[in-house]
């Protein structure tokens, strides 16, 4: 579909970044000290500025959503036109063209995919007026009022990192909690011994913990509430029951938000594929030279896992993207920055933070401090290397790990 | 250039202390500290700071009269 042309010999008069939340943010705002001077569009589905998720599951359930503290802020004017509350429909690489749902038709020369993930919604919008999901301002705003309610029976379904918040923060607003889990607690993140000090730390803050369980059917109550009733299996050998709760969460994971590239010619499925450089990639395999992706909806080479390509749904790579993208938008090629993965979740009063890809690993070692103190250093390690690390209630003991890291997951051969 | 933490919104991630060394600093309690004025060659460590801040924290004033919009 496109020439070899090398896009340093083009001109890059007018960038479009599709997606206004932090990833995209970030690119355009990296965009100009970087030496951009041109067009600048940002579009975002959202009707709302760019804001800062990761509260939304914690303070803001609490206190609501405040979107003055919430709003993403630059020290670099932007200067960009924004179109937001519109999503945009198409793309033609063709042609260089963005199609957006008002019928506006944007030309581009550079083009920022950055359109992130949407909660998997449970399947036929099952339960009732109670279910909430969380992603957006506008679901948390939901979520807050109806936890506002006193002792409410509150039912999540998924122990992520979002459900596993949520959780923790109904239990401290004193609701009668149950988390429904069809693995364990943050395991595909944190690995078996980690997930099981989390699942003992939900219980033991009164959680009712439901590993290996799955939602069978889920159903509104027969009174006039709105309470949803929910059939639950256990795939342990323990049978079903079932829960009857007033507030449903379903905190299922997330889905990239790629489908609008469905007849571009990229490779979106799951996700945009990129280069190490966040160039797009065609169905072929080819790179689409000025069109970069960033943040959920990006796919890309993950060196902790020897160049396999993923998407790591995480806040910092989010942001360690914009810089990668914005280069490689202005034609200096990136430095061979690696992109390593970091996180954070704050659960029943504790500090969880982890670099690298801790859920990558084969093995647990406690290096420093003991689980029973709630405070601790794990590190994980893949066939002997280290690929991540997890703190509880030790953050500058993570350091030196993630430097450790940082050279591990260093992209080899940048002058590829 | 001023530099200000807001320790309400602080969570103790640590990032800017491996962004901005030279700014950001924990004392052996794991307290975070700041050097609240700096030279302008701090200016683009500082940025990278506030940048990846996750509790969005950290502010960068230039005099004061540097305007944060969006």
């Amino acid at each position: 579909m496109l020439s070899g042309i090398e896009h340093a010999d083009r001109p890059m008069d007018r960038i479009v970044v599709v997606g206004a939340s932090l990833a995209g943010y970030r690119t355009a705002e990296a965009l100009r000290p970087a030496g951009f001077h041109g067009a600048l569009t940002i579009i975002g589905e959202e009707a709302h500025a760019p804001y800062n998720r990761p509260p939304l599951t914690k303070v803001s359930l609490v206190n609501g959503p405040d979107v003055a503290t919430l709003s993403l802020t630059s020290t670099v004017d932007l200067e960009a036109r924004w179109i937001l509350g519109v999503r945009a429909t198409a793309l033609d690489l063709t042609r260089r063209e963005i199609r957006l749902e008002t019928g506006e038709i944007l030309p581009f020369d550079g083009l920022v995919i950055a359109t992130g993930a949407s909660a998997r919604r449970l399947p036929g919008e099952a339960g009732g007026p109670g279910v909430h999901h969380i992603r957006t301002l506008d679901d948390a705003a939901a979520l807050h009022r109806a936890l506002t309610q006193r002792d409410q029976r509150v039912l999540v379904i998924g122990a992520g990192f979002l459900g596993s918040e949520v959780a923790s923060t109904a239990a401290s607003l004193g609701h009668r909690v149950t988390l429904v889990e069809a693995a364990s607690p943050m395991l595909a993140a944190l690995g078996p011994e980690l997930s099981a000090y989390c699942a003992d730390l939900h219980r033991g803050r009164g959680v009712d913990l439901r590993t290996t369980t799955t939602v069978r059917a889920l159903t509104p109550a027969d009174d006039r509430s709105s309470a949803s009733v929910a059939v639950l299996a256990n795939h342990a050998g323990r049978g079903a029951s079932s829960v009857e709760a007033d507030i449903v969460v379903a905190a299922l994971g997330a889905t990239p938000n790629s489908g609008w590239l469905w007849d571009s010619g990229l490779d979106y499925c799951h996700g945009v594929a990129t280069d190490d450089t966040l160039t797009a990639l065609e169905t072929t395999g080819a790179r689409v030279p000025g069109v970069v992706a960033v943040g959920d909806v990006a796919r890309a080479p993950q060196p902790l896992l020897d160049g396999a390509r993923a998407i790591v749904e995480h806040w910092s790579s989010a942001v360690a993207h914009s810089r990668i993208a914005a280069a490689t938008l202005l034609g200096d090629r990136p430095q061979a920055a690696a992109v390593l993965p970091s996180f954070w979740t704050d659960q029943h009063g504790l500090q969880i933070r982890g670099v690298g890809l801790p859920g990558a690993a084969d093995t647990t070692t406690i290096v420093d401090g003991t689980m029973e103190d709630h405070r601790f250093v794990a590190t994980r390690t893949r066939r002997g290397r280290l690929v991540g690390a997890v703190a509880v209630n030790n953050t500058p003991a993570l350091f030196r790990f993630r430097s450790e890291l940082e050279s591990a997951s260093r992209i080899p051969d940048p002058t590829r | 250039m001023l530099v200000t933490v807001d320790y309400d919104r602080c969570e103790g991630h640590g990032l800017c202390t491996l962004s901005a060394p030279d700014v950001f600093s924990f004392d052996n309690r794991g307290n975070l500290d700041v050097v609240e004025r700096v030279g302008a060659e701090h200016r683009a460590a500082v940025e990278e700071s506030v940048r990846m801040c996750p509790a969005l924290a950290i502010r960068l004033a230039n005099d004061g009269a540097h305007a944060v919009r969006h």
